[in-house]
């Protein structure tokens, strides 16, 4: 079974759920951007958790299916088609042998995800199928290559029919609704929020800031109210997705799914994982704003949000 | 909580967001606190739960994130006073020694680090293969390790303008630190040469702990 690239957008590329265990050696965790997505993706397929996909970032990208196989497309502002037929996405659909299908982003910096069941099969380095072009890891030849034309994608076989998997559709409508809906973005303290003061904390959390055209997969530079991060010197130290550094001109950066493994930059606060998606729904020059979340609550929303996606499809 | 924060000199934390949190070492030196991030870094990497998802040590820091659907902060810590401690983990480190091919030529710092330090490229050799320097930390690329302390008679600044590709396998050194360019990158750190044998550097699976010697293997023009 196999699917041939025919057009790609600026960037799309395969994703699992990322580099287990690996930041110790320097290598980034990868994985995908918008983690809800790429899980429901998985979901609507039966496939594993951690089966990889295709991420989509701006543009269209088309594909022709040699086999008839399943498929699902989901991510926010995102236009699926097959044979120039509109579907919806967040849905598992049957495609035929011949079939074209195309996903096209409506904003640069929106996302998509394109799943087929089985998951796609690529090399495996350091537990991951993920792509990271700067680290030459992952994608078809293992060097970090995004996907080009031409290149046709196998896919492994499906994993035994489990039962009862099949989305509750407005069960699933709802929950879209609730963590795709526009709001402030939660975060809790960064490690040197203390150090940057009490005045660095309020602008970050009183102002509105716009996603600049600084966005890759690495971090978003943001552009708004200057955060004064004078007098904080330090070693750089370890951080994770969702982390936001202050570099010297005060313009926040958040760090993204290939985030470089330690930064050495003042941290204001780290986004809450259940805010991760998003944030990472937003085109460039969305306006954003950010609101405290203590980290127990957090870790609360993280729990109660798995166990709505669990409900979705009654396990 | 106290005490098992003190069992491994850890002096206070910090939540990174709900799944991470990130532990600042106490001691009288850089070398003695890394040496205590070393310690728990080894104990940790030696029984790691299933909740542990990465560990990242680094010059006085210990970050670890974990999946915050089984454990919390609490837990965390908790597990800290029981994971054994092996008095003589502290310094278990392999030494590497790696030879390098010294570079004088153009593309390269080695002149222009000696002028500015008013040192002969000889004496810029011989300092920076002084003693054998300690993996303090790995980061900005996989297996780019900082390695020091270098003499403070090496200590130069990063270049005003960082180079848009550094070469594969680059030997550089930057304010108290050398470092090995793993692969090409950009980096803003004065080259002094490159590793004779990039392959198998590549093959060393470096440690925070682990130290390096530098031996000359040449010295050419380019």
């Amino acid at each position: 079974m196999s699917l041939q690239i025919q057009h790609t957008s600026l960037l799309s590329i395969i994703v699992d759920s990322g580099r287990p265990r690996m930041m110790h050696c320097g290598v980034t965790p990868s994985g995908p951007m918008d983690w809800f997505a790429f899980n429901i993706n998985n979901r609507l397929l039966s496939n594993p958790s951690n089966s990889a996909c295709i991420e989509i970032h701006q543009g269209s990208f088309n594909i022709v299916a040699s086999t008839p196989c399943t498929i699902a497309i989901s991510g926010v502002g995102v236009i699926a088609k097959v044979n120039d037929q509109t579907i919806d996405t967040w849905r598992a659909f049957a495609v035929e042998r011949g079939d074209t299908i195309s996903v096209a982003t409506t904003e640069n910096g929106k996302i998509g995800y394109l799943g087929v069941k089985g998951g796609i099969d690529a090399p495996v380095a350091c537990g991951s199928r993920s792509t990271v072009m700067r680290e030459h890891l992952g994608g078809l030849d293992n060097q970090g290559k995004p996907l080009a034309v031409g290149d046709i994608l196998k896919v492994k076989p499906a994993v035994a029919e489990m039962h009862g998997i099949d989305a509750a559709q407005d069960v699933l409508s709802e929950l879209l609704d609730n963590v795709y809906r526009p709001r402030p973005i939660r975060v809790s303290t960064g490690n040197q929020h203390q150090l940057l003061g009490r005045k660095a904390w309020l602008t970050f959390l009183n102002g509105e800031y716009k996603i600049t055209a600084e966005h890759s997969r690495m971090g978003t530079r943001l552009a708004g109210p200057v955060i004064s991060n004078k007098l904080v010197s330090m070693r750089s130290e370890g951080l994770v997705q969702g982390t936001i550094q202050v570099p010297p001109n005060g313009q926040p950066i958040i760090m993204n799914a290939d985030h470089q493994t330690m930064g050495g930059y003042p941290k204001i606060a780290n986004v809450c994982r259940v805010d991760l998606p998003l944030l990472a729904s937003l085109p460039i020059s969305a306006n954003i704003t950010f609101i405290e979340c203590d980290t127990a609550w957090a870790r609360f929303l993280i729990q109660h949000l798995v166990r709505q996606i669990d409900d979705c499809f009654y396990l | 909580m106290n005490q098992a924060l003190a069992r491994w000199q850890i002096d206070h934390y910090s939540e990174c967001g709900e799944s991470a949190l990130i532990f600042y070492f106490s001691g009288t030196s850089i070398l003695a606190q890394n040496q205590h991030v070393a310690a728990l870094y080894a104990a940790m990497s030696a029984g790691q739960p299933e909740w542990l998802c990465d560990l990242v040590p680094g010059f006085d820091t210990l970050m670890l994130s974990f999946d915050a659907l089984s454990i919390d902060v609490y837990g965390v810590i908790g597990w800290l006073s029981t994971i054994p401690q092996n008095q003589n983990q502290a310094d278990q480190g392999i030494c590497y020694q790696i030879e390098i091919d010294y570079k004088t030529g153009d593309d390269f710092d080695l002149g222009t680090v000696g002028s500015s330090l008013g040192l002969t490229f000889e004496e810029v050799i011989s300092l920076h293969q002084q003693h054998p320097l300690r993996v303090y930390a790995i980061g900005f690329a996989p297996q780019f390790g900082y390695l020091g302390i270098l003499p403070p008679a090496l200590n130069v600044a990063r270049l005003a303008k960082p180079r848009v590709a550094v070469p594969a396998g680059s030997v550089a050194i930057a304010d108290s630190y050398s470092a090995i360019y793993p692969m090409s990158s950009p980096g803003g750190w004065q080259l002094l040469g490159t590793v004779a044998d990039l392959d198998a550097f590549r093959a060393i699976d470096l440690r925070v702990g682990d130290s390096v010697q530098f031996t000359t293997h040449s010295i050419a023009k380019a």
